[in-house]
């Protein structure tokens, strides 16, 4: 299992320090954790794209940066991943919790549940997907894609894998 | 006041220690014609996105000065930004929109900034100080004024006519015009 206090720590002690993003029930606990952690921002996006711009402004100041969604949010993202962030390699790390997975979810959540990962190597963004006995080899590999290849990189987050 | 005197007087008004995020388009070529430096950041896509770009600069570099050279249309894109940064308010985040009432670099067709009033909407979601100014003499005093008061964030609606030069494309490519920014911060810690 990965507790929630587990999971930000690892991300912390990886070197993580700026978080923004838009809210999933499925990170529910994750952005309330950082939001209340006094060491990190949260900053709270009004849109998937600006805290993806707002993460890229941070990336630029040298801080090393978390954007926190839900794959819905992908596609309002794959204009700025793909003409800034892809563009300028700016390595940022993209939390994506995963709904729609395995087709079993609210309707309007199926059809991006099953292009997400499809899109996201279409665009060339590495995707990792968490699961309960690999968080913190999943957090060291996106570290090393960030560092090695300069990409941005995503860890694809289904219900439950973060209690 | 065309938008390529605009950006002079921002320009000229500078003191060196500032950063700039310039919108894509017309905006960035002209910057990029006027006054090439690495601390410009030529944001070449991801239009809407330059002030959120200014705002996560500025919220992790409290002591830079941060300056947003950005237009009607791309704001428009992301009113959303202007809550956001006029929540967490930082005060070292100059915020221009260059206001021509089109999208000039894609020939011309209409904003609805004509009717919209972005000052206002910038000052009811928490900006510090919002001017508002249409000709050069007044955009030269209220430059100076934002650059050098330690109240903010600033909103400076800049009324333009229509109309640009001819001017060559930013020719840094993108990751350059990255690391070189990185750089610029760099030097100046």
């Amino acid at each position: 299992m990965v507790t929630t206090r587990v999971f930000c720590t690892t991300l912390k002690e990886k070197g993580f320090n700026f978080f923004t993003g838009v809210p999933c029930s499925i990170l529910k606990d994750v952005i309330i954790y950082l939001s209340e952690d006094p060491d990190i921002p949260y900053i709270p996006a009004t849109r998937e794209d600006e805290a993806i711009g707002i993460a890229t402004g941070a990336y630029l100041a040298g801080k090393k940066p978390v954007v926190l969604m839900q794959n819905s949010g992908l596609g309002n993202s794959i204009g700025t991943l793909a003409s800034l962030v892809l563009l300028y390699e700016i390595s940022l790390l993209l939390l994506i919790s995963w709904r729609g997975y395995q087709g079993k979810d609210a309707p309007e959540h199926l059809i991006m549940g099953k292009s997400m990962l499809k899109l996201l190597e279409d665009i060339g963004v590495p995707a990792q997907l968490l699961s309960k006995e690999n968080a913190e080899e999943t957090i060291s590999n996106a570290v090393k894609i960030m560092e090695e290849r300069s990409l941005p990189t995503a860890i694809i987050v289904r219900r439950g894998v973060i209690e | 006041m065309k938008r390529y005197e605009a950006i002079e007087v921002i320009t000229k008004a500078l003191k060196g220690d500032e950063l700039v995020i310039s919108a894509n388009g017309m905006i960035s070529r002209e910057l990029f014609s006027i006054k090439d430096s690495p601390s410009n950041f030529y944001m070449l896509g991801s239009m809407g996105l330059a002030s959120s770009i200014g705002f996560g600069l500025a919220f992790s570099l409290p002591n830079k000065k941060v300056v947003v050279i950005d237009g009607d249309g791309n704001i428009l894109m992301n009113l959303g930004s202007l809550a956001t940064i006029g929540h967490f308010a930082p005060n070292n985040l100059i915020h221009f929109v260059l206001d021509n009432e089109i999208h000039a670099s894609t020939g011309g067709q209409p904003t609805v900034s004509n009717t919209a009033r972005l000052e206002e909407v910038a000052r009811a979601a928490g900006f510090q100080a919002v001017k508002k100014v249409s000709s050069i003499e007044s955009l030269r005093t209220v430059v100076s004024e934002v650059l050098s008061s330690a109240e903010g964030p600033s909103f400076v609606l800049v009324k333009i006519e229509k109309g640009e030069r001819e001017v060559p494309r930013v020719s840094h490519e993108p990751t350059n015009i990255k690391s070189r920014f990185k750089e610029a911060i760099a030097n100046r810690e």
